[in-house]
């Protein structure tokens, strides 16, 4: 039985550019696998529209790191994997190894969830790769509030 | 959500508005670049069903639903072999030593 972390993640000013909310770096031991994410904003209401990837990276960039939780509280195991938040310096993305890339309004939340084994959005067991979550702000009226995202993920 | 697809590559998406309402939709992962895609819902007027499911293709070598543009592309990569090739490369590299 896998088992399933969640990491939450901000982005302190969406801007124009892309901007990484969250990464999940993963370890030369472990595959992991996203299987559920939750994209948001959380800054005033409006009409914004964000541009939200998902991407491969090769290197994590600089983040915060963010302890990966278990989501059954009596596990104690810990992640192979580790989560960052907030990157400061972006992670190094690979082109056009983009999992999913979707604009959406700022009011709206965007739940994804693999339903089935071989759904989940999978990353190389190989250290300083994995997935990370970017969203920019580009078309009028601009957003440049907070931008959530949470990553649940099984190993 | 009655209809499944395909029993290795189904997802699903809600969009939850501001308004308390909210949109499902039927997702599944490529099989050949992992990448989540949609899928088309039926369009039913009334009683009447239009438009069934707009199945993805599939592709007749790895038998995986794959995405328009894999499937463009017309050849079989599936994603477990580029995970491979990612990881067998980074374990050649620290055996050369050029990788930490």
């Amino acid at each position: 039985m896998a088992r399933r972390f969640f990491s939450p993640g901000t982005i302190a000013a969406v801007s124009s550019a892309f901007k990484t909310p969250q990464v999940l770096t993963s370890a030369a031991t472990v595959r992991p696998k996203i299987w559920s994410f939750t994209l948001s904003t959380l800054g005033a209401a409006a009409d914004g529209v964000l541009e939200w990837i998902i991407q491969r990276f090769t290197a994590a960039g600089t983040t915060t790191a963010v302890t990966p939780r278990n989501n059954d509280p009596t596990d104690p195991s810990t992640a192979s994997a580790a989560a960052g938040t907030n990157a400061s310096v972006e992670p190094t993305y690979t082109a056009n190894s983009s999992l999913f890339d979707q604009g959406l309004n700022q009011r709206a939340t965007y739940t994804w969830t693999a339903w089935t084994e071989g759904a989940q959005l999978v990353a190389p067991a190989t250290a300083a790769n994995g997935l990370g979550i970017a969203c920019l702000s580009s078309v009028a009226p601009a957003f440049t509030g907070v931008a959530a995202s949470q990553i649940n993920h099984e190993e | 959500m009655e209809v499944s697809y395909n029993k290795k590559a189904e997802g699903v998406v809600e969009i939850t508005t501001p308004f308390g309402t909210s949109a499902v939709l039927k997702t599944f992962t490529c099989g050949h670049c992992g990448g989540i895609h949609f899928v088309e819902p039926e369009e039913v007027r009334g009683s009447i069903l239009l438009r069934t499911h707009q199945a993805p293709a599939v592709c007749h070598r790895c038998w995986s639903l794959v995405c328009p543009q894999c499937h463009a592309k017309g050849n079989c990569v599936p994603a477990e072999k580029i995970l491979i090739e990612i990881e067998t490369r980074d374990r050649f590299l620290k055996s050369a030593g050029l990788a930490t």
